[in-house]
């Protein structure tokens, strides 16, 4: 009854963009990427590609829940 | 009192430093061996496997001095790809020197994100067996077709169904007075032109209109032409018919992502594993030797002869190991065989429904993963 439909799964509405980004107010050189409608498949990706990199000091992702169909990830320089 | 003296007491020297790295036998700029087992291997013992993690932080092994990154052309050199095996339908390969990252992004396309067609739309136009119009809807859109999503487009909620986003098929089964049958996937009967169904209008004077407006039939494209649609299996029960029972339906199929609906998931299924090793830490002799080579359902250990009638056991088949532990299992038997996985050597099977064959779906699930790639990249700039 609640359930979203499940072409929301890939299907980015109007409006909203696919990446948006933010920076942290409290570290420096710290960023959170929102990237719409993808999951582990691409979120796992970027992070393991993210922690080969020389510069980076902190990348992690996570779903902030599983009905919401977007990823966080989070990256430290 | 100076530890370094020497026994003859010679204490002219001062105690000089010496350091560990400059032992000849510990190589210079490589891991010790038991980082390198970290590294690189999940040693499964027979509670729980340790070593899961991936270090993959550039700057992990900092202090000693050893540089763990991984540049392009170090993985381009080091990736490689072996086919095991190769039919119509399925396919065992391995890819050596990813990541387990990209092997589950793999297996994760090729299951839900790699596009297929199916039926979604059943305009049943008489039913009067005993299994109900949804059950018979539902069972036919899991039949797996045998069409190039390739070829076809997606139909959206507000397009006209035309030939180039659905195929429509047809199931007309009839059951003689006094017997009983068995429909078949076979049955379905592929209508290139078009739906035949004439929808109700509401002027009595307009064309009657059906259900799809095709403008030309779809077997005038050279891929249609030789090769028909059809469903991929011939024997897939449908339904069962008894006495004077009738089944009258035209199905529409649509072009889906497996994300939606198992329905349009374009593999039986796809796993992956990584390579089993197994060591043998001692000699195992004789009666040990050949209890091994009991245990061990997949005939992993092999006997042989070392002369003066005493027997040894060796690994003969580490990749059919599929751990189930059986020789660590007990007093005593994790210091004679460890098991182990290699990290980035993955043995993947893609078994497919009959869509396409398996070679084909696992190069559209690269371009897929290629294509969602450069989304978010657009995106970003």
């Amino acid at each position: 009854m609640n359930a979203p439909d499940r072409y929301e799964r890939f299907v980015v509405p109007e409006g909203t963009k696919k990446v948006s980004y933010e920076r942290d107010t409290k570290i420096i050189n710290a960023a959170s990427f929102i990237i719409e409608r993808e999951e582990h498949t691409i979120g796992n990706i970027v992070r393991m590609q993210l922690h080969l990199d020389e510069n980076v000091l902190f990348a992690g992702y996570k779903l902030p829940h599983p009905l919401q169909y977007k990823i966080i990830i989070r990256v430290s320089a | 009192m100076n530890e370094k003296e020497n026994k003859g007491g010679n204490n002219d020297e001062p105690n000089k430093k010496f350091s560990i790295w400059d032992l000849p036998d510990v190589p210079m700029g490589q891991l010790p061996p038991h980082l390198q087992l970290q590294k690189t291997r999940v040693v499964c013992k027979a509670d729980a496997p340790i070593h899961t993690d991936n270090i993959s932080y550039s700057g992990a092994y900092a202090s000693i001095g050893v540089d763990n990154s991984v540049h392009l052309d170090l993985f381009r050199d080091n990736f490689k790809v072996n086919v095991i095996r190769l039919t119509k339908e399925d396919m065992e390969f391995d890819m050596i020197g990813i990541d387990p990252a990209l092997a589950n992004a793999f297996r994760r396309i090729l299951i839900s994100e790699v596009p297929t067609m199916a039926i979604e739309k059943v305009l049943i136009a008489y039913n009067t067996s005993v299994v109900q119009d949804e059950v018979l809807a539902h069972r036919l859109g899991l039949v797996p077709l045998k069409a190039d999503p390739r070829l076809f487009e997606y139909l959206s909620a507000n397009d006209t169904p035309n030939e180039k986003n659905t195929i429509v098929f047809k199931l007309h089964a009839t059951c003689k007075r006094g017997e009983r049958r068995t429909v078949y996937s076979e049955e379905l009967k592929w209508l290139p032109k078009g739906s035949e169904l004439i929808k109700e209008a509401g002027q009595a004077d307009s064309k009657p209109t059906t259900y799809t407006s095709f403008t030309c039939s779809q077997d005038m494209l050279p891929e249609f032409s030789e090769d028909p649609i059809s469903p991929s299996e011939d024997k897939i029960i449908l339904a069962k018919l008894g006495s004077k029972q009738e089944i009258e339906l035209e199905a529409h199929a649509v072009k889906g992502l497996g994300k939606t609906h198992a329905k349009w998931s374009p593999v039986a299924t796809a796993w992956y594993r990584m390579l089993p090793e197994v060591l043998l830490l001692e000699d195992v002799e004789d009666e040990v030797a050949e209890e091994l080579v009991r245990r061990c359902p997949d005939k992993v250990f092999d006997i042989e002869d070392i002369g003066h009638g005493k027997k040894r056991a060796t690994v003969a088949r580490p990749r059919d190991c599929r751990l189930c532990r059986e020789c660590v299992r007990g007093e005593g038997w994790e210091e004679r065989v460890e098991l182990r996985r290699v990290k980035d050597h993955f043995i993947f099977t893609v078994e497919s429904t009959g869509v396409l064959p398996p070679e084909v779906l696992f190069t559209e699930a690269v371009k897929i993963l290629e294509e969602k790639c450069e989304r978010v990249i657009s995106e970003l700039s």
